[in-house]
C-alpha cells in the first residue's frame, strides 16, 4: 500500500478512537486471564487500585454491605501470588476459561475514562469422578472500570464486576472475572 | 446419590468415635433430619432489622422450607410458610420489600400482614361452611425474637429459645453488647454462597482449627509474602493478618479452649485472630462504647474473644467480627449459607467497615480462604457418595475434657469434641418417637 493511499483514510473521531483503545484493552485483559498470566494481569491495575464485586446491582458503595469481592492493591496481590502457587487446592485441575468481551463504551473525563463492557466467561474444570455432567460453567455479567491513560498506556484505577448472579447463592469461583 | 441402603435406625450410623458416611450422602438421612432434627429445633431465619416497619418483609428459610417473614400491622413479628393455602403456590415473590396485603400470582387469594385470609374471587361460588377465617396463611407454631434475632420452630411443643441456647446465649450477647445503642442492623442484601454437599460439612469445618494449617495453607503463605514486602503498611489490610492466622502452630490452638453445650450441639473456640486481625476499634468506638455503658463494662465486652460459635443446627457466629451466619440444608447434596454483616448501633462506621471486610473474606464464594473450604466440601461429598460403608473417625482430643462447667465443657481447640456432640445431639434427635420409647423403658 502506497502513502498516498494511507493519506486518504478518513480519519477516526476521538470517540471511536478512545473506544477501540479501549476494546483492545479490555480484550487484552481477558486474554491474560485466560492464559493465567495473573502477575501481568495485576500490573494492568495502578498502585491504588480498588477490585469490587458487589452482591447488590444497587449498591453504589463498597463499604454499604458485604460484597462478593472488594480488594485494594494488596490484598489483588494475595490474590494473584495465592493463584500462582503450585497447589492451590480449588485450581487441582486448573480451570480452563473463555472469556469474551463486548458492547464496551468509553467515555472521557477530566482524569479517569469510564468504560463499561458486558463479559461472559465460560469455565470448565474436568473433575473425573463428578456424574452430573456440569463439565462447564457460565458466569456473565458487565463490568464497569475508571481508566487512566499515563505514560504507560492504560491502567485500571478501578474495576466494578456486576454479576447477573450475583444475588444468587455462587458456588466458589477461584479465578479472577 | 447413595448406593447403600440405609439402615433405618441411625444409631447405627453413629458411634462414639465415628460416623458412617452415609449420613452425608443419603437422600432418606436428610429427610429425616428435615423433619425430626430441624422440623423440631429452634432454627434461625432473619432479624428484626429486615422488617422495620409495618408490612416489611422478608423471605428466609426455615431449613429447607421457604418462609416470609412479616411485621404486622400491630407491630408483630410474624413468621409463615410462604405458600398460599389456597393451590399451594408460592404467595410472595420478592426476596423483600413492604406491602400491606399479599395477593397469590394465580388466583388473586389476599391475605393482610397478619397472615389473614381477607379476599378472593367468586366468594359466592363456596359454600357455607367455607369460612376465610379457616384459610389463612399457615404460620410457623412458634417465633422467639432474642436481642433482634429471631427464631423460628415448627415444632408446637419442645424447649424454649432459651433453654435451647443453654450457654450459648451468651454468644448472641457477645455480638450485640457490642453495640453503644445496644443493637444492631442487618445487611439489607446478604451475601450467599453455596455447595454441592451436605450441610453438616460446614458445621464440622467451622470449629476445626486443625485443617487450617493444611487447607489454607496457600492462601496464608500468599498473604504473608504480600505483608513481608509492605512491611508496616501491612497493619492497614488486616485481611492479610485473617489469612495468615491460617497458618498457626498447631500448639497456639491447642493453648485455645473449645466449648461445647451440654445440651444441643452447640460449641464454639477461643479467638484465635486476635493477634494478627484486630478490627478497626479505635478510641472513638471505645468512647462511644464506654459512655453507653461504663469503662469498665466496655472493656470487659471488648475482651470477650470467641472465634465463631454454631447455634447447631442451623446458625454461625462470628460476635467480635459481626458476622451471622444462616446454614440452609436444600438438599443432601446442596447447601446455601447467607451470610450478614451486623451495623452496631451507635458506633462509628469504621466499625462497619471492619465488619463488612471480615463478612467478605469469611463468607464470600470468591474469598482467597472459602474457595478452599467449598472445593474440598465439594470433593468430599462426592467421594462419599461413591464409597459403601466408611466409617470416619471424629476421635480426636477424645477423652481430655479440660473442665466441667454449669452446662458446657471445656476442651483443647484441637478437640473434635463439638463434632461427637453434635452427633450426639444428632442420634437422639432422629430416632423416631418408638425408639425413644424404647430407649426409656
Amino acid at each position: 500500500m502506497s502513502e498516498g493511499l494511507e493519506l486518504k483514510r478518513p480519519a477516526l473521531s476521538d470517540a471511536a478512537t478512545l473506544r477501540s483503545r479501549v476494546t483492545e484493552f479490555l480484550e487484552d485483559e481477558a486474554d491474560l486471564l485466560d492464559a493465567k498470566r495473573y502477575r501481568d494481569w495485576l500490573a494492568l491495575f495502578a498502585n491504588e487500585a480498588w477490585y469490587w464485586v458487589p452482591v447488590a446491582p444497587d449498591q453504589v458503595h463498597p463499604l454499604d454491605g458485604p460484597s462478593h469481592l472488594y480488594e485494594l492493591r494488596p490484598l489483588l496481590e494475595a490474590r494473584v501470588e495465592r493463584l500462582m502457587a503450585a497447589k492451590l487446592i480449588p485450581q487441582s485441575p486448573p480451570s480452563r476459561t473463555c472469556r469474551i468481551v463486548g458492547g464496551v463504551r468509553a467515555e472521557p473525563g477530566a482524569s479517569i475514562i469510564r468504560a463499561r463492557a458486558k463479559f461472559t466467561m465460560v469455565e470448565s474444570r474436568i473433575l473425573y469422578e463428578a456424574d452430573d455432567l456440569e463439565d462447564q460453567r457460565i458466569l456473565a455479567g458487565e463490568a464497569t472500570y475508571g481508566l487512566i491513560d499515563g505514560a504507560d498506556g492504560l491502567r485500571i484505577v478501578w474495576k466494578r464486576v456486576d454479576l447477573i448472579t450475583s444475588e444468587a447463592g455462587l458456588r466458589g469461583v477461584t479465578v479472577p472475572l | 446419590m447413595t448406593r447403600a441402603s440405609p439402615p433405618q435406625d441411625v444409631r447405627l450410623l453413629v458411634r462414639e468415635d465415628s460416623v458412617h458416611s452415609s449420613i452425608y450422602t443419603d437422600p432418606g438421612i436428610f429427610e429425616l433430619e428435615m423433619k425430626r432434627l430441624f422440623g423440631r429445633s429452634w432454627i434461625l431465619v432473619g432479624h428484626t432489622s429486615q422488617v422495620p416497619e409495618a408490612g416489611a418483609y422478608v423471605t428466609s428459610r426455615l431449613g429447607r422450607e421457604p418462609v416470609l417473614i412479616v411485621r404486622g400491622d400491630d407491630g408483630e413479628v410474624r413468621v409463615f410458610h410462604n405458600r398460599c393455602t389456597h393451590r399451594g403456590a408460592k404467595l410472595c415473590m420478592m426476596p423483600r420489600g413492604v406491602s400491606r396485603r399479599f395477593t397469590c400470582p394465580y388466583h388473586g387469594w389476599t391475605y393482610d400482614t397478619a397472615g389473614n385470609l381477607r379476599a378472593l374471587p367468586a366468594p359466592e361460588e363456596y359454600p357455607a361452611n367455607f369460612k376465610l377465617a379457616d384459610h389463612g396463611l399457615k404460620s410457623v407454631p412458634r417465633v422467639a425474637v432474642y436481642r433482634g434475632f429471631i427464631f423460628a420452630n415448627n415444632a408446637a411443643d419442645g424447649p424454649d429459645l432459651m433453654t435451647f441456647l443453654g450457654h450459648m446465649r451468651t454468644s448472641i450477647d457477645d455480638l450485640v453488647d457490642r453495640a453503644p445503642d445496644d443493637e444492631i442492623e442487618v445487611s439489607v442484601a446478604p451475601l450467599r454462597h453455596r455447595y454441592k454437599g451436605n450441610w453438616k460439612f460446614t458445621f464440622e469445618n467451622l470449629n476445626d482449627t486443625l485443617h487450617a494449617g493444611v487447607a489454607h495453607a496457600v492462601a496464608a503463605k500468599a498473604a504473608s509474602t504480600v505483608s513481608a514486602r509492605l512491611g508496616d503498611e501491612a497493619a492497614n489490610h488486616p485481611a492479610l493478618g485473617m489469612m495468615m492466622a491460617n497458618a498457626k502452630p498447631i500448639s497456639s490452638f491447642q493453648a485455645l479452649d473449645l466449648v461445647t453445650a451440654e445440651s444441643g450441639g452447640h460449641s464454639y473456640f477461643g479467638g484465635h485472630m486476635g493477634l494478627s486481625y484486630q478490627p478497626k476499634v479505635g478510641d472513638e468506638y471505645f468512647s462511644a462504647l464506654a459512655a453507653a455503658r461504663g469503662e469498665a463494662r466496655a472493656r470487659e465486652i471488648l475482651s470477650v474473644d470467641r472465634h465463631v460459635t454454631l447455634i447447631y443446627p442451623s446458625s454461625t457466629w462470628h460476635g467480635r467480627y459481626q458476622t451471622v451466619r444462616m446454614v440452609h440444608p436444600l438438599r443432601a447434596d446442596l447447601t446455601e449459607v447467607v451470610s450478614f454483616a451486623c451495623r452496631l448501633k451507635g458506633a462509628p462506621d469504621g466499625v462497619y467497615e471492619s465488619a463488612l471486610m471480615y463478612c467478605n473474606n469469611a463468607s464470600s464464594a470468591l474469598s482467597s480462604v472459602i474457595t478452599d473450604d467449598l472445593e474440598i466440601y465439594e470433593a468430599a461429598h462426592r467421594m462419599n457418595a461413591t464409597l459403601d460403608g466408611l466409617w470416619l473417625p471424629i476421635a480426636r482430643g477424645a477423652g481430655a475434657i479440660r473442665t466441667q462447667e454449669v452446662g458446657h465443657r471445656r476442651h483443647a481447640a484441637t478437640s473434635e469434641a463439638y463434632i461427637r456432640n453434635q452427633y450426639r445431639f444428632w442420634s437422639e434427635a432422629l430416632q423416631s418417637d418408638e425408639q425413644h420409647r424404647e430407649a426409656a423403658e
